[in-house]
């Protein structure tokens, strides 16, 4: 990691796609059969992300899953059953549920129902993965594919109670389930030192509470921080410690940032813990609206 | 080379019909921390009318390094395009690659790196609250040049939800980075029940440099949502499938509560996203014969 770091940083800028081609080929070659992205991508099988849940006060999680292999092979019966695995703040599981997907259908699931149907579990947001199982038409039809993975991109919804809906997509990958093995491959062992600057102007009186929330898809316990900062260079930080498989929710609000001028700020996450790992954005409006968004 | 204005830029639909205010965010900063040293930038509008003509092109205004800027598109517009639909492009140059009486049009042989490089797209009701993306103009979009692949489009997304109160609107934007762009696009859709039900398709044609508002609450038989009803929440919820066999097609997606001032948009991903392969091509031969039984499919099914 730090050979393939130092030899991209002392790359010229205008040579890097050519440099990582050949990197990659040449990679791809000496190890075989496996994707050059990771040893894990063995076969076929699929990647499965961590999403943010939450279940407080006025807000639920809806989880409207689609069958995305109905999109891709339209001429198979891709009828499949899949799981919905919730985890708690510290990476630690709280329930398991299945369930069948029909063919060009989807699954309607509330995170609150799912919770008080399976336990007495307190927390009020945490972590949960997705697993929709490749169907056996398509595992049937992609198996000349010495490696191919599923990488299920869906959009996790919140609601309120008001009737509102919003939606995020997923943006990176946590497990590898290679198809007919059990056990799950990290993704990420370890973690990386990474800083990221949200584009979005912030003007905290447009929001009653902002949420940055951070996971920490890795299986090593990482610092993040995050600094809002206002025109004249004023900051505020806060940081937490993140258990790996762990989420963190940074909190803001006019009252965190009062001596900051309000309406010119911006954010800065620091020790992000993966390249595509960037925060959602959970935005409460005083009127009793949300939405999400990735920054 | 890369045209000035195709450094960074983000085509975004002005949705005046829907009474939704347009803020676009920009920042001098690249998202990546260390890649691009922070710099000022000079934004600039392209503003297109409801049938696609460049109307105008404005300087937005400077962002100064390390700082983020949000600009009131609505209130530049709504007086030249009242209820009108439109699209309009947002463009950020680095202000050291300007100078007085440059052509915007110019190319230029540029070796930064400015991918990741999006505008906050930020929609919101008067006296509401707001809803807000992030995506920038992928590469060469609909770029009629030589050794380009024939570009189309495959549409997948769960984020269709219905109710009482809700409504989703889902936009398709046809931009090209190509001036002379002039092709007229077809993208034919479908909603599916949780069941697997066909409920609803149509088709519609998109002029270059314009947006569709596909309206759901409008489109879908009233007694085809109450149908497909969740009594428990009220929301009828529908899986989105949709392809263009001759453009690409940007649709955002909006989920729309006026009478709670909510409102709430995301893009959607490609589906060779939804692939990692050895074989590099092999997620595009997926798309490709997916979007064609798609389009026997629904051609079998004729104009509904």
């Amino acid at each position: 990691m730090y050979i393939r770091n130092l030899a991209k940083q002392l790359c010229p800028s205008s040579m890097r796609p050519v440099a990582k081609s050949l990197y990659l080929t040449s990679r791809s070659f000496l190890n075989g059969n496996h994707h050059p992205a990771h040893t894990g991508l063995k076969k076929i099988g699929t990647v499965q992300d961590l999403y943010y849940w939450v279940s407080e006060n006025n807000l639920d999680t809806l989880l409207l899953l689609q069958n995305y292999y109905s999109v891709l092979f339209p001429s198979l019966d891709t009828t499949t059953e899949g799981t919905v695995t919730v985890f708690n703040p510290d990476g630690v599981q709280i329930l398991k549920h299945q369930f069948a997907v029909p063919h060009l259908g989807g699954v309607k699931l509330r995170i609150s129902e799912l919770i008080s149907s399976y336990t007495d579990h307190l927390e009020s947001y945490g972590t949960f993965e997705v697993h929709l199982q490749v169907p056996p038409t398509v595992l049937n039809y992609v198996s000349n594919q010495k490696v191919l993975y599923f990488w299920d991109r869906f959009y996790v919804g919140y609601s309120t109670k008001l009737g509102q809906a919003c939606f995020v997509h997923g943006v990176d990958k946590t497990h590898i389930y290679q198809y007919n093995k059990h056990d799950a491959v990290d993704y990420y062992r370890f973690p990386k030192n990474l800083s990221w600057a949200p584009e979005i102007p912030i003007d905290i009186n447009d929001y009653k509470r902002l949420h940055f929330i951070m996971i920490n898809r890795t299986s090593t316990q990482v610092n993040v921080g995050l600094t809002i900062r206002d025109i004249s260079g004023k900051s505020v930080d806060i940081e937490s410690n993140i258990v790996a498989k762990g989420i963190c929710r940074f909190e803001v609000t006019p009252q965190t940032v009062t001596g900051l001028i309000p309406d010119q700020m911006t954010a800065r996450i620091v020790g992000m813990p993966t390249d595509y790992g960037r925060p959602v954005l959970f935005k409460e409006f005083h009127n009793g609206s949300i939405s999400a968004m990735h920054c | 080379m890369t045209r000035l204005l195709d450094l960074i830029s983000t085509p975004v639909a002005v949705l005046n019909s829907l009474d939704l205010n347009l803020r676009i965010g920009l920042s001098s900063e690249d998202p990546m921390v260390g890649r691009n040293e922070p710099e000022s930038y000079e934004a600039f509008l392209s503003l297109y009318s409801a049938e696609g003509i460049l109307v105008k092109r404005d300087h937005l205004g400077k962002i100064e390094p390390r700082t983020r800027r949000f600009f009131d598109i609505s209130g530049m517009t709504q007086s030249t395009f009242g209820n009108l639909d439109h699209l309009c492009v947002v463009h950020r140059i680095p202000s050291r690659l300007i100078n007085d009486g440059d052509n915007l049009e110019d190319s230029i042989e540029c070796n930064e790196d400015y991918s990741l490089f999006r505008a906050t797209v930020e929609y919101s009701y008067t006296g509401g609250g707001n809803g807000s993306v992030i995506y920038d103009t992928p590469p060469n979009l609909n770029a009629t040049l030589p050794n380009i692949r024939t570009s189309n489009t495959l549409t997948l997304s769960c984020q269709t939800v219905l109710s009482d109160t809700l409504n989703t609107v889902v936009v398709l934007i046809h931009y090209s980075v190509d001036d002379s762009y002039s092709r007229i696009s077809e993208y034919s859709y479908a909603f599916y029940s949780l069941s697997g039900e066909l409920v609803f398709s149509d088709r519609v044609k998109i002029s270059p440099f314009s947006c569709k508002v596909l309206d759901l609450a409008n489109l879908i038989p009233y007694e085809l949502v109450q149908k497909h009803r969740d009594t428990a929440d009220g929301f009828t919820t529908f899986n989105l499938v949709g392809y263009s066999n001759d453009a690409v097609i940007m649709p955002v997606i909006l989920n729309v509560a006026p009478s709670l001032g909510a409102v709430s948009l995301e893009h959607t991903h490609p589906p060779v996203a939804y692939m990692i392969a050895k074989d590099a091509s092999y997620p595009r031969s997926v798309k490709s014969k997916a979007q064609q039984i798609w389009g026997n499919i629904m051609d079998g099914w004729g104009d509904r």
